[in-house]
């Protein structure tokens, strides 16, 4: 996503420190500060609902997906050719694409996840039948090389490199102001945000995402006691892709525009080092990983002064989140909320169950472990 | 002649009857005939011994009949279904179940949870259910955690049940694996080397553990190396040698004869 937005209308702090420094007084930082703040909100949320995905897929699933931002891509496309109407309307400003809608609102969200949901459905079974986990890496990283080369130059199916711009925003017609439009937008992606959240820690914590895990941590032995590998795991990557077509939604509608340069193959490893650093298998890490690096990291570099030459700094970024991705594999490898072994056994169940088993039965000395 | 006929023996004395039957099995690795044209019966509610020297081909057997492994020839009998060319995992929902040589425990998920992932049919291992049926699946998952609680309390093993799994000790492990196998409702368990690392006490835990089974009418097919243990816990026994059942009947029988004597001798001789 990030060398997109350096093109966004989105202002640079850095660039525009001195001018902010000499007019601190008025309404026009706060407003500035406003939309900063707004728009950051809004990133969070993409990033959080992105690492929740592959999270799920990856640390819950072991899922190794390199191609996961292109289900957040289609996820954009797809919200934004439904929201753009025909290629030959008023809206299309003569970009070419494969056809086009002009969907209600949040109608070109569903389509997104759909599209996501779909995609997955696609490319699932080709890259899990019963691969290795290390070809499984090479496999969905060319197929993210190959998806953005044909996006890129198939000109006609999403105008091509230039990508789509004007994506109309959804319920811009409940404000008039820009700045209050910001936290509309804000208050309907937490809304998702939450509903993602809660749903995906709920399916982590079900008896399915025992199954999940289960598969994960030794696939001979789930099918030993029952279980079918290629559904559940094609649930899993179904389940990521879907969530991951709506971030793409959700984040075209807010920027308006999406193009193959927005979704380099790099992006998911950003996601993946999100997911990592949090914490592999645990939802409330991917909410600190996507804090993390999605806000913090790339965010910080703004408030860090000029140095060198332009576009220094951008560069740094990158070799920031690279380092920081090879030092917590080394040192930390299951990141700083690790996953928690025991999932159906917390708390009051604990109690009652230590509660009913002293009183069933004796503590037996003889069965001793040690 | 005398192979032959005790090679069929399983079926004779099964008379079709049996819980699971395999007929005529071939198994090869490369040139190698691992298992070679063994026909044999397990019946519910009785342990019958697997024997034989390394390489016998108990192990292979074992898995053709879990469906880890396909057979060049031959065919799997389960109740009266063929299901040579059933999924392992749909022949493990109907009750075939299997534990590995070698334990395999789910390393990340706590020894708790490596019971309940087996409890079969649970409404909360469906994708919908799972998150909007929680009412009806947190219900189940009680009465399956009381279950699985009061099996490891059985293996001493109750303090260790928010422990991952992973970081248990070997023979730990093994009992894992053991009752992950039971949590999963046998109705044919399949056991290779059960055994094998454990201390005294606990095989003494699972030996009466195999009996409350037989008595629940699970057939019990135990591969084996201690021949005290299988002395003292099966009904039957079947020894095999170079891919080919050896002899059958009980244990008196089989130990008594020359080719299983032989078998083994050979195999002191050769190692």
């Amino acid at each position: 996503m990030r060398p997109f937005l350096s093109r966004s209308p989105h202002p640079r702090k850095r660039q525009e420190r001195p001018f902010l420094d000499s007019c601190l007084n008025g309404s026009t930082l706060r407003h500035e500060m406003s939309f900063y703040i707004s728009t950051l909100c809004v990133y969070f949320v993409i990033y959080a609902l992105g690492a929740l995905s592959l999270n799920f897929q990856f640390g819950v699933g072991g899922i190794v997906n390199f191609a996961f931002i292109i289900f957040e891509a289609i996820g954009a496309y797809v919200a934004a050719i439904t929201s753009l109407g025909s290629p030959h309307g008023a809206l299309a400003f003569g970009q070419r694409f494969l056809w086009g809608a002009s969907w209600p609102f949040p109608l070109p969200l569903v389509a997104a996840g759909a599209a996501g949901g779909l995609l997955a459905l696609v490319i699932g079974p080709a890259t899990m039948r019963k691969m290795r986990r290390d070809y499984q890496a090479a496999a969905t990283l060319a197929i993210a090389l190959i998806a953005n080369q044909v996006i890129s130059n198939a000109t006609g199916l999403f105008n091509g490199a230039a990508g789509l711009a004007g994506v109309p925003a959804p319920m811009s017609n409940l404000t008039a102001s820009f700045t209050a439009y910001h936290w509309i937008y804000v208050v309907w992606a937490a809304i998702l945000g939450l509903v993602g959240y809660v749903v995906m820690t709920r399916l982590s914590k079900s008896p399915f995402g025992r199954t999940v895990r289960a598969i994960r941590d030794d696939e001979d032995a789930a099918v030993a006691i029952g279980k079918n590998l290629l559904r559940t795991r094609l649930c899993v990557f179904v389940i990521g892709g879907v969530v991951a077509g709506v971030t793409g939604g959700l984040l075209v509608e807010f920027i308006g525009a999406w193009g193959p340069s927005a979704w380099g193959y790099a992006e998911s490893f950003v996601i993946l080092q999100a997911v990592i650093l949090g914490g592999v298998g645990n939802e409330r890490g991917a909410l600190i990983g996507a804090f993390l690096v999605g806000i913090v990291l790339s965010e910080g570099p703004r408030l860090i002064p000029a140095i060198g030459y332009p576009g220094l700094i951008d560069s740094l970024e990158w070799i920031v989140i690279g380092g920081i991705y090879l030092i917590v594999l080394w040192f930390r490898p299951q990141g700083l909320l690790p996953e928690r072994p025991a999932l159906s056994l917390t708390g009051r169940a604990r109690r009652d169950a230590d509660e009913s088993a002293t009183s069933s039965s004796a503590p037996d000395h003889d069965r001793s472990w040690a | 002649m005398t192979e032959t006929m005790v090679a069929h023996g399983g079926s004779r004395q099964g008379g079709g009857a049996g819980a699971l039957a395999v007929r005529d099995i071939v198994v090869t690795y490369g040139g190698l005939r691992a298992v070679d044209g063994v026909s044999m019966s397990f019946d519910a509610g009785v342990i019958t011994a697997l024997i034989g020297p390394n390489g016998a081909g108990k192990s292979s057997l074992l898995k053709v009949i879990a469906g880890a492994q396909r057979p060049a020839k031959g065919a799997v009998v389960f109740h009266g279904d063929d299901i040579t060319r059933q999924s392992a995992d749909r022949r493990a929902r109907s009750g075939l179940i299997w534990t590995f040589q070698m334990a395999r425990v789910f390393a990340r998920l706590s020894v708790l949870d490596n019971l309940l992932a087996a409890e079969p049919d649970q409404v909360g291992d469906h994708l919908f259910s799972a998150v909007f049926a929680r009412k009806r699946w947190k219900r189940q998952e009680r009465e399956t955690r009381e279950r699985a609680l009061s099996l490891l309390s059985g293996f001493g093993l109750y303090e260790k049940a928010d422990t991952a799994a992973g970081l248990l000790s070997g023979g730990q492990r093994r009992i894992v694996e053991y009752l992950r196998a039971v949590m999963a409702r046998p109705r044919v368990l399949l056991l290779d080397e059960p055994t094998v690392g454990l201390a005294p006490w606990v095989t003494e835990v699972l030996v009466d553990d195999l009996a409350r089974l037989c008595n629940d009418g699970v057939a019990v097919v135990l591969v084996a190396h201690e021949m005290e243990l299988v002395a003292r816990v099966s009904r039957t026994v079947i020894a095999m040698a170079n891919g080919r059942v050896v002899a059958h009947g009980d244990f008196a029988t089989v130990a008594a004869n020359a080719q299983v004597k032989d078998a083994y001798l050979g195999n002191v001789g050769g190692a």
